[in-house]
């Protein structure tokens, strides 16, 4: 090839030229000549506002696919305090018809503070009857508008309300934290509603709309739809949660029936509890007062914190035949009670005495006496170790935001924190789960069904999978081992031939009912002088177990530990029967 | 001293003029115009000291010239100041310099020096690529697209400008081919303001927002504009105006008239510019001459075809007219230069 000419080249710079001006001015030619109305038009009456569109929430099923939570319509009332004409005149009519003061309505607006032309919301949630009022008289009330919005309906009210939680309105931190939300979101506040909130929530979608100078949408020119949230189904099986609020009934307590071979929770109940339906419309001040003096938003499943009593004994015998200080074939003769220290502890059913008893007899017997005796040897800090082995002390990690660990005490722990030294007695209690220990109901059910399967213990959960709208699985569980703790299998043998003692006596007998062998133990702890918890852990059948049950009642009226028999007979009954259908 | 053209001069103060009017009206803030004003009377310096010598020495500075350049784009990476995402600023206490805005006149110096020598084309070539690429990456990684391709067209062209034929059609059918590798290595930003130009719609609330507000502001200002109620400018929707945006605030207030007054101001200035390629006699001129010409006519297209959507959105001032020091500087010092040679045009055989 060649070099260009000297002529071309110049010819070029001039080509160059007309080239850029040719192209430059015909685009100005057709914005400005052209389409100059349409653009001088747009940007008088400009401008471009965004709209977010707000994601329908996802709904919340149980393992089966039955429906817990989901969306109802709901109809708001909103004014736009530009557009009325008589504002004495409307509002009174408007007080009269939604059962509010004229007062509070005036406050409402005055409190919103938004820009011009902007919805007020007045009152969600109108019952019908006042849409229709309001409709037939929609010629007099200009400014006055119902919207159609979605409100989150709780199917089963208080049933497993302290599981799923609810929403409630977006604080100061969610706003700062998350782009995602606006002023009049809800957000998910506690249980599953908060834990999966991103799952639930879905996307949100954008509209770009034109306004005139006093804001009214002209036009919309861009508009992306929002994306619902994804459905979760829970590994909870209503039907089975339904039975179990039914057994704890009136009472305060807790009762968890939980798969030990994967973690899944089939139910949980934590009573006093509450009707999440009661955020959504609107909840009187008093009877908030009354649910927070019931505790009843506490989860007592994972946020109470008990003195395990008896059932704490099986980690005392773990630890005592693993750290070969007795052995399965070690008899103790047991008195009524025994001196430690300068006091005197007695066993429970002093002032008999259990005599001679080997481990299997002391678990079914639950002497205290023989616990003693093999705590005093075994000493705090193995205890306390074999405590931490089988989780108590720690989360149980469970799908809920919030959770407490409960307290295994040390000698350490009881310089450091009570600044006095551990003293046998210390050791004494808390051979038989008394004293400073302290458990959540879902950490002992983890223990026992660490026992069930020979040490194995898995996170317990409640979410089984995601599922978006179009019916893709967006995300699914997989059990995940918590622990494996390695104690020789004769020993938990040891353990569970006294828990199946135990389920052998003629009072506990009831709890083979459902056709199989049970192992269980019972446990009565102290609280204060005179009151008792009852607890009643069992899980069925003892080889390949299924299913790990516990009730827990709060100064308990019960008679005895034992009384809870036929209740535990009637969870598993439940869960088998469920099972074969 | 040779006499100088007035007319130039002229053009010059039109174009002040219009860029501190203009900035008096996008910004709410009064410091702009005012520091404008400032740039452009040490412009009016610049310009004079640039006729003091003759360009010709110039040859003598030119691998000092260059390796201050490169030092300069160093200097960005180690104590570079970055904002809107990008680092290509160095402070210097009072003020903030911009080296990649220099590294254009730097580049043109270079590669014209190179490419007039007397030598053979494919050593030319070889040189002229070698001094080419080590500023353009700098420039890139800062990363600051729009003034990579200003580099590259000018480099480009001043190939056609000089060398074989050859060179020029292997560059370009290497960059035809490489163009899917390198929109690899953009920023995601960059991608997206790619998308965004082909379609501003699809984002009409990020990188597409400035783009149709920009085309509303130009076309709600039809054929003569409207001086005083100028909804789109005076109430700001169009998102920093004063700098890259500034024509969209000409296309307004001035409308189709205002616009091509503009037009027709650079026309002149590219007309004067032929003229000198013309009259020079001296190769090292003539392609200094095409390099401006080429630098300015890219900026000029590129700025006012991002802001009526013809071009994607990439941060290049429009010359002249432009809030910023660095580039006003650069834009009276490459003027200047064409000046210079214009004044010094006959060659009075100095030995190289």
């Amino acid at each position: 090839m060649k070099k260009l000419s000297e002529e071309s080249k110049e010819k070029l710079l001039y080509i160059i030229i007309i080239m850029l001006t040719v192209i430059l001015l015909s685009r100005l030619l057709y914005l400005q000549v052209l389409k100059g109305d349409s653009y001088l038009a747009q940007s008088k009456y400009n401008s471009i506002r965004i709209a977010d569109l707000q994601p329908v929430r996802g709904k919340i099923l149980d393992r089966n696919g039955v429906v817990l939570v989901e969306n109802l319509p709901s109809y708001d009332l909103e004014i736009v305090i530009e557009d009325i004409k008589d504002k004495d005149k409307e509002l009174t009519f408007l007080s009269s018809v939604i059962e509010m003061e004229k007062q509070d309505i005036e406050n409402i607006i005055e409190k919103a503070n938004l820009p011009v032309y902007a919805h007020i919301k007045i009152k969600r949630g109108l019952t019908e009857k006042e849409v229709i009022q309001i409709k037939e008289h929609s010629f007099e009330l200009p400014g006055i508008t119902v919207s159609t919005t979605s409100e989150r309906y709780y199917q089963f009210e208080n049933i497993a309300a302290p599981i799923i939680g609810f929403i409630g309105p977006v604080t100061k931190e969610d706003l700062e934290k998350d782009s995602f939300y606006n002023l009049d979101y809800l957000t998910g506040k506690q249980g599953i509603e908060a834990q999966y909130e991103k799952l639930l929530r879905g996307e949100k979608g954008k509209e770009v709309v034109q306004v005139d100078a006093s804001g009214r949408i002209r036009d919309v020119l861009y508009s992306m739809p929002s994306k619902p949230g994804n459905d979760i189904y829970l590994t909870i099986d209503i039907r089975l949660q339904k039975e179990l609020e039914a057994i704890i009934g009136d009472r305060k307590g807790v009762a968890v029936a939980i798969d030990p071979n994967n973690g899944e929770i089939l139910a949980m109940v934590s009573h006093p509890s509450f009707d999440p339906n009661l955020f959504v419309s609107g909840i009187s001040q008093e009877a908030l007062d009354k649910l927070y003096a019931e505790n009843a938003f506490i989860n007592r499943a994972i946020q109470g914190q008990y003195p395990p009593g008896s059932t704490f004994k099986p980690i005392t015998l773990i630890s005592a035949l693993n750290e070969k200080i007795i052995a399965a074939k070690t008899v103790i003769y047991c008195e009524n009670s025994i001196i430690v220290g300068n006091r005197r502890f007695k066993d429970w059913i002093y002032p008999s005495a259990f005599g001679y008893q080997n481990p299997v007899q002391a678990i079914a017997n639950s002497s205290d006496v023989f616990f003693y005796t093999v705590g005093l040897k075994t000493g705090v800090e193995k205890i306390a170790k074999y405590a931490k082995l089988f989780g108590l002390g720690d989360k149980t990690w469970v799908d809920l935001p919030t959770e407490n660990t409960g307290l295994v005490p040390t000698a350490q722990w009881k310089q450091e924190n009570i600044g006095e030294n551990w003293y046998p007695g210390d050791t004494a209690n808390l051979s038989i789960g008394q004293g400073y220990l302290l458990v959540t109901p879902l950490q002992m059910a983890i223990m026992y069904s660490g026992i069930a399967k020979n040490g194995t213990e898995y996170t317990p959960h409640f979410f089984l999978k995601a599922v978006s709208q179009e019916g893709s699985i967006i995300e699914e569980f997989t059990a995940s081992i918590l622990r494996k703790i390695d104690i020789n299998s004769e020993i938990l043998d040891t353990v569970k031939n006294g828990m199946e003692a135990l389920a052998d006596k003629p009072d506990m007998k009831i709890l083979s009912a459902y056709g199989g062998d049970v192992c269980a133990k019972t446990g009565t702890a102290e609280v204060g002088e005179t009151e008792v918890n009852h607890w009643l852990i069992a899980f069925a059948p003892r080889e390949e177990p299924e299913i790990v049950g516990l009730l827990l009642f709060e100064r308990s009226d019960f008679p005895s530990s034992h009384s809870l028999a036929p209740l535990m007979s009637d969870l598993l009954k439940k869960y088998f029967s469920i099972k074969s259908k | 001293m040779r006499k100088i053209p007035i007319f130039l001069l002229l053009i010059l103060i039109s174009l002040s003029f219009i860029s501190i009017f203009a900035l008096h009206f996008t910004s709410t803030n009064t410091l702009l115009a005012k520091k404008q004003l400032l740039y452009i009377l040490v412009g009016f310096i610049i310009l004079y000291i640039m006729l003091l010598f003759d360009f010709r020495s110039l040859k003598y500075f030119m691998w000092t010239i260059y390796f201050t350049g490169i030092a300069a784009l160093i200097a960005v990476v180690l104590v570079g100041k970055s904002a809107y995402g990008a680092q290509r600023w160095i402070s210097l206490k009072i003020f903030t310099i911009q080296p990649s805005e220099f590294e254009k006149i730097i580049l043109i110096l270079c590669l014209s020096y190179i490419l007039s020598r007397d030598q053979s084309d494919i050593k030319k070539f070889i040189l002229s690529t070698a001094a080419f690429l080590p500023p353009a990456l700098f420039i890139l990684r800062q990363p600051d697209l729009g003034t990579t391709i200003v580099i590259f067209i000018i480099y480009f062209a001043l190939l056609l400008f000089s060398l074989d034929l050859k060179y020029f059609f292997s560059i370009a059918v290497f960059s035809l081919i490489s163009i899917p590798f390198f929109f690899e290595l953009l920023k995601p930003y960059q991608r997206e303001r790619i998308f965004t130009f082909l379609n501003p719609q699809m984002d009409p609330l990020g990188s597409g927002y400035n783009v149709i507000q920009s085309i509303i502001a130009i076309g709600s200002g039809k054929i003569s504009g409207n001086w005083f109620g100028s909804t789109q400018t005076s109430l700001h929707f169009v998102p920093v105006q004063y700098a890259d945006f500034i024509f969209s605030a000409i296309g307004e207030m001035g409308g189709f008239v205002g616009a091509s007054v503009l037009l027709l101001l650079y026309i002149v200035l590219f007309l004067f510019m032929i003229k000198v390629y013309k009259s020079v006699d001296n190769l090292f001129g003539k392609y200094i001459v095409v390099g401006i010409f080429i630098m300015f006519i890219t900026q000029i297209f590129i700025n006012i075809g991002m802001c009526i959507g013809i071009a994607p959105v990439t941060g290049i001032p429009l010359p002249f007219i432009s809030f910023g020091g660095s580039s006003t500087l650069v834009n009276f010092i490459a003027i200047g230069l064409v000046m210079n040679i214009y004044v010094y045009r006959e060659d009075i055989n100095i030995s190289i």
